[in-house]
Parts: C-alpha cells; structure tokens; sequence
C-alpha cells in the first residue's frame, strides 16, 4: 500500500477535529449501540440524558436488536398470590450479586389468572391461553416483552380449563381442560401465530375408546418435530404434516410408572423431566434402547431438588434453568431457590453431564405467593417501598398497640417484641407471636452472648429491647436475670417496630446504637426526623384495596362509600409518640391504654378505631385462638 | 487472478491518496457498488473520512482479506483475526468514533458491528455521570425529573 501526500503543509494546518460528541452520532448509530447493551441496564443508561431515555425506551431499539442479531434471554417468573392474582417478576442479574428479582415494570393487575401449565413464550410474546381450574376459559391473552404490555389475542373455539399447550413449528397446541362432552374433550385446536387464527381438529382418541375413558388426555411434548400424548397410559403420537394420530406405544414411556414426574422441558430434541427424587433425567433420539437415563455429576443438586416442590424447568439460552421452592405446609413462601446447569453430551451421546452454574435464592417481594399461606414476615414487606403501604402502616400500628394492651391486661407480657414477631395477614389482620417470657429478662451490658443467643437470633445486630434490660455487672444494683416482665418494657418495643415501620425498614436501633443511647450517647430523633417525608396520602383508596381483598360482595359496597375522602396524616404526632414510647425513663412511658386514648385520636382518623376495627371484629367471629389456627393451618 | 491484482486509489478528505487492490477496496459496500455501476475510474474521493481514519480502515480490511483468502487451518486464522479486532478497536473514544462514523459511511459491516459492541461494552457499567462526561453530554434533566426516572425502575438504584 503506498500512501501518497499531496500536500504536507495543508495536513500540518488543520487542527485538531473537534472532539465527537454521542449527540452529534447519526440516530441509527446511537440505537446500534445501546441496542447491544443488556436491557437491565436501560434504566440507569435512561438517566444520562432525555434523548438516551426516549431512545431507550422506544420501540425501535427492539428493532434494531433483531436487525443486528442481539438477544436476550429474559426469565419471567409469576407467583399465583393468595388472592388467586398473578404477580409477574422478572429475573434480574446484578454485577455483584448474583441474581435477584424485580416486579416487572407493567402492571400486573392486568394479568389473567394463570392456568397450571405453563405460558408459551413466542419469541418475546408470551400466550396465557384458557382460564385456571375451574375457571374454563376461552380467552387468550398475550404479554409483549418489549413494551411490557398485554392484549388480547382471538379466542380459542371451546372454553377450557388448565390445558395442555405446546408450541411447534410457528403454532400453538391446546388440548384438554374441556370435559363437556366425550366429542369435545377429544377436541384440540391450534393456532396459527402468523395469521393469528384458530383451527379445531381431533384428538388422538378412535371411537372404540370412547366409553373407556372420559379424562382428558395430555400433551406430554413435542419431540423431534412430532407430539406426544399420553392418555390411559399409551402414547399417541401427531404428525403436524399429515395431522393424523398414531398409537406410538401401549405402555407409556413417556409416562414413566416408575417414578413421578415434576417437569417436562425440550431443549434441542432432547427431553429432560424431573421426578419427585430430586433426579433430573433426559431422554434423547440418539441413544439405541430409548431409556430415560439420569443426567450425571448433579448429586449434590439432587439433595436439594429432593426437598424440591413445584418444580420448574426452562430452556435459559442453552442451559437448563431449574426452579423450586422447598417449603413445607404452613410456612410462608417468597423465596425460590434456582440453579442454572450446563449440559454436556458425553460417550459419543450416550452420556448426558450436567455442571452446576450456581445455585441461589431469590426473595420475592410479595407476602406470599401460594394459595393458603397467609402469614407474612413484616420484613418482607419492607421490599415494597410505595406509599401506599404507609398507609398500611398505621393500620397495622393501631392494631399492634390494641395486641399489647389485650395481653398487659391479662398480665403478660411480650418480652420479645420486634418485626419478626409482628404477623400480619393478607387481609391486614395483625397478630404478635412468640411470646418470650421464657428468655432472661435482664442481660448483661458487657457480654453479648446472651443477647446474640436470646434476641439476636437472625444475627442482624438489631436490638429491641428496652435500655433498662441491660445490667453492668458488679454494678450498684443486683438485678435477677429472671425478674419479671414490665409493661413499660415492652412500650419500648413496641416503639421501635414502630419507628422501624415508617423509616421503611430502617432498624432505629442497632445493639451498639441502643447501648449508646443507654449511656446518652445516641440521639435517636435525628434518625426520626425521616419519618413521613409526605404528610398526606389518599387513605382510603387503600381501604378499597384491603376491603375488597378481605372479603366478597359486601367490602365492594363499602368501599364506593369510602372511596371519596383525603385525608392529612399528622406526621409529627407519630414523631412525637414514638419518642414518648423510646425515653430512657421506663416509669415515663405510658400503657399501651393510654396511648391509645392520647394519641390515637390525633395520628388515626376517627372512623378508623373503633369503627373499622369492630367491623373487621365483625367479619371474623371466631375468638381470637380460633382464629389464629384457622389462618394458619386452613 | 487479474481482478484481484486491480489497484485503486483511495483519496482522504485532505487528498491523499490510498492504493489498495480491489478485493480490499469491495469491503467497503459503497466502493462496491460504484464499481458495480461501473460509474468510477480507478481513484475514487472520500471525501467525509481524513486520511488517518481512512488508513485504519484500510488497514482492517486488509487484514480481513488476508484471512479470508487464506485455506485452512481456519480455527486459528479466526482466532487471530479476533485479536486482532480486538486490538484493533482499543483507541481512544474520539478515534473510535470517527472509526464507526467512517465505517457507516464507507458501508463496513464488521467494523460497524465490533465499534459498536465496543462503546456498548463501555457504556455498560458506567455511572450515568461517565457516559456524559466521556460523551460530552450535558444533563439536560432536572433534579425533580431525574427523580422521576429514578423512582420507575427503583431497582436499578439500589446497591
């Protein structure tokens, strides 16, 4: 290559280029670059200046991924909450910190109930098609990725309920969860993605097995460009270019007796299935005998899939993603554990490795997300950092002051009181569990054992004990550890759940900062000052909420009449009596009563006790043991 | 054979001339269509490119030539041009820049596609702060509206 200059003294006078700005880059190259940016990363890139947000937050970014050929796996998880609502997640990998969640940014009070099989994802679409059990439905509903939004798609020609769906080729399979009659439930139709339409066609079962069975048959996979079903344990097989049903086998293997399967999931012609030991097996076209064979190196996985329930699996861009929760009955449930494995075919194909990527949890920020599990920690709320919930807040503060008069009356005392201890129901019922009249009363100042053994038992650092609990040792008055209780002791808690509650989860005290207030180092007010940036919220729009959540037709009626008012939450009165309930003079601090006669008229609006605390009263007649045992093991 | 050997001159907006072979020549997509057309000579003007963000670009489809003719023993040819590209593309902002601005114009896929990627992969960890400051962006939000983007994604926020 020669390089000719024509003139070198014209080179030496031009200056310098001036310096490029992103601004002055051609629209196109602007999108081609963010479009290869991780869309995780869209809202912190949105800050950078108006014309990167509209450019993220467009439409045409999207466009310009598909034309460059840039994808993203995305996992979308929907918990089915107590309410029977659908609450969508997605799957967020952080730099530092492994994977978490967040809800997704659009509203989910849009979604369908989910069925129980699981949504087909089309490319960035996902399809809910038919309603959840006992709920037949023909509806189809469709979530876009991109805009984060749901439309409804044609519906299905009959009303089904939990059906098999699958998706091969560029159509959508449904079949069951339609038991009207013996000739519709044989009916499965399909639809076309291109032309977004229905066709009804007929099921695997021929005439002679009419009156054998009346269940539906189910859609087992799709495997190797045809369809599986399983019905009276034979397994059907449609071919979608001839559309016509052949009885494959008639001892299912697809249906393996021998063990109970959790999850099905095909993944470049291999199935893989999950069963109820916690043993992830596959089965593929290549090896002679056809067998299921177990997937190996995952022992110690298989430990944790054991104690599994609810298994998911998902093809996540070439890995297997597994999904469970190991909870036991009557527990809450917001966490899912995850393990993203990495396949490896071995032997020329005739061994399947699987290599553990990592194995985690993910915190939901929901109460929980199963049918009969009402009970929450208070904690977990704490995730869900809206307004709206201060709202809750001060309804379930006037509850916790009415639990700890009941019990100071009948002479207990808590003991123990702090947000873990502090239930709180779906329906915003507020019970305070636990009760610790077995732990010392008094601990000692300089040793932290006994307060790490006791109190401490999350290892967080948190204290909620009243500064008088703590004895020096050898100092002027000789304290029994076991002495008992005092009202004022728990006033004390009480106020720092409390303070804990509306700072938004900010603990007011940690061990260190109690132990310095003790000796007034520590000035818990400034702290304070942080309550209630906002004074006035709209109040009862969360009662619509909680009302019509509690209970059917009645709450909906109440709460039209209700929905009307605005009120002003005076904040520095909670302020004022969180610092009350925290002085350092234990004698100073009033009974659970009266703050409820001093205060409350000032902080809670006057309907709010007693008038809606009767009615709840009302609602729910069981005395309160009954209660608390209908609620957690109904 | 004889195709192959053409030579064509290539002039940067200052003038200087650039001789490359043809086959180098048609990597830029715009430069393979004129001579397509059959409506140039055999030097032909750039005149939106100066001439030392002509001669990387020259350079990189030269190499790119190189390994494409070459026959066999692709695993290893590919895995050079890799670091090669790699290698390439690390410049300063400015420089690449210009790079991806001339590879636009000049209709160079691959190289549009790693200086892309390659400012993407920059960007992408970087405070809101740095990308302005390294793209000479002024912040043309307000605190009550940065408030506002902020508290739509609030988990994006956090630590």
């Amino acid at each position: 290559m020669i390089s000719q200059e024509v003139d070198s003294t014209e080179k030496k006078t031009i200056p310098e280029p001036p310096s490029i700005s992103f601004s002055s880059l051609p629209h196109e190259i602007a999108e081609n670059i963010l479009a290869r940016v991780s869309r995780w990363k869209y809202p912190r890139l949105s800050l950078v200046s108006k014309s990167f947000r509209s450019l993220l937050s467009s439409m045409e970014i999207y466009k310009t991924r598909s034309q460059i050929g840039v994808q993203e796996t995305c996992v979308y998880i929907c918990l089915e909450l107590p309410n029977q609502c659908a609450s969508w997640f997605s799957l967020f990998k952080r730099d530092s910190s492994g994977n978490s969640v967040v809800p997704s940014p659009f509203s989910s009070s849009h979604s369908p109930p989910l069925p129980y099989n699981c949504p087909q994802t089309v490319g960035s679409k996902i399809y809910i098609i038919g309603g959840p059990d006992k709920k037949p439905s023909s509806s189809v509903r469709i979530l876009d990725c991109k805009s984060h939004t749901w439309h409804d798609g044609p519906n299905m020609t009959v009303a089904r309920e939990c059906a098999s769906t699958l998706l091969l080729g560029e159509k959508i399979y449904v079949l069951g969860g339609c038991n009207i009659d013996v000739y519709s439930t044989n009916l499965f139709e399909v639809f076309d993605i291109r032309t977004q339409s229905w066709t009804a066609l007929t099921g695997p079962r021929s005439g002679e097995d009419d009156e054998v069975s009346h269940t539906c048959c189910s859609i087992v996979n799709v495997f190797e460009g045809k369809i599986y079903a399983a019905e009276n344990l034979k397994d059907y097989a449609y071919e979608p270019k001839h559309g016509t049903w052949k009885l494959v086998r008639e001892k299912s293997r697809f249906l393996p007796r021998s063990f109970k399967v959790m999850f099905w999931c095909e993944m470049e012609n291999v199935l893989y299935l999950c069963t109820d030991l916690g043993y992830l097996l596959w089965y593929g076209s290549e090896i002679e005998d056809r067998e299921w064979r177990e997937i190996k190196g995952l022992d110690k996985l298989r430990k944790h899939l054991k104690t599994g329930m609810g298994v998911e699996m998902v093809n996540y861009g070439g890995m297997l993603l597994v999904m469970w929760h190991s909870y036991p009955y009557h527990c809450i449930r917001n966490k899912i554990w995850y393990a993203k494995i990495c396949l490896e075919s071995r032997c020329s194909g005739r061994e399947m490795w699987g290599k553990v990527e990592c194995v985690d949890v993910l915190t939901f920020p929901v109460e929980s997300f199963a049918r009969f599990y009402y009970v929450v920690y208070l904690k977990c709320l704490f995730f869900l950092k809206h307004s709206v919930y201060l709202a809750f807040f001060l309804c379930w503060f006037l509850q916790l002051l009415l639990a700890v008069k009941q019990c100071h009356e009948k002479g207990i005392c808590h003991g123990d009181i702090k947000c873990e201890n502090v239930l709180v129901t779906s329906w915003n019922w507020l019970y305070l569990a636990d009760f610790a009249s077995f732990k010392p009363t008094y601990i000692p100042y300089d040793d932290p054992s006994d307060f790490s053994f006791f109190y401490d038992t999350r290892g967080q650092r948190l204290c909620y004990l009243a500064p008088e609990r703590f004895y020096e040792h050898g100092g002027e008055t000789k304290v029994a550890q076991d002495a008992p209780l005092k009202p004022s002791m728990d006033i004390f808690a009480v106020g720092c759940v409390i303070a804990e509650l509306f700072l938004e989860g900010q603990p007011l005290f940690e061990l260190a900062q109690l132990l310095a207030y003790r000796r007034g180092q520590h000035d818990p007010s400034q702290h304070l000052e942080k309550v209630f940036p906002n004074a006035s919220f709209f109040f009862l729009f969360i009662f619509s909420i909680f009302l019509a959540d509690c209970s059917t037709s009645i709450s909906n009626h109440i709460c039209l009449s209700f929905s009307f008012c605005c009120i002003q939450i005076p904040d520095p009165g909670i302020r004022k009596m969180i610092l009350h309930m925290i002085q350092l003079e234990p004698e100073a601090r009033l009974s659970a009563e009266n703050y409820l006669q001093n205060y409350v008229g000032v902080i809670f609006p006057n309907y709010f006790s007693p008038f809606l605390h009767t009615l709840y009263c009302c609602w729910n007649t069981l005395p309160s043991d009954m209660r608390v045992t209908t609620t957690v093991f109904c | 054979m004889s195709e192959s050997n053409k030579k064509i001159s290539l002039i940067s907006s200052e003038g200087e001339a650039f001789e490359v072979s043809e086959a180098v020549a048609r990597e830029f997509e715009i430069v393979a269509h004129m001579l397509e057309d059959g409506c140039s000579g055999s030097s032909i003007p750039i005149t939106t490119v100066d001439s030392n963000i002509l001669g990387k670009v020259i350079e990189y489809c030269t190499k790119h030539v190189e390994v494409g003719n070459v026959e066999g023993n692709s695993e290893k040819a590919e895995k050079d041009l890799e670091e090669f590209d790699k290698r390439f593309i690390a410049v300063e902002m400015n420089t690449l820049f210009s790079l991806i601005l001339a590879a636009n114009y000049l209709n160079v896929k691959g190289l549009l596609n790693i200086g892309c990627q390659k400012v993407a992969d920059t960007i992408k960890d970087m405070k809101p702060e740095e990308v302005r400051s390294i793209f000479n962006i002024e912040n043309d939000y307000t605190p009550a509206e940065e408030e506002v983007v902020r508290k739509e994604n609030e988990w994006a926020f956090q630590p």
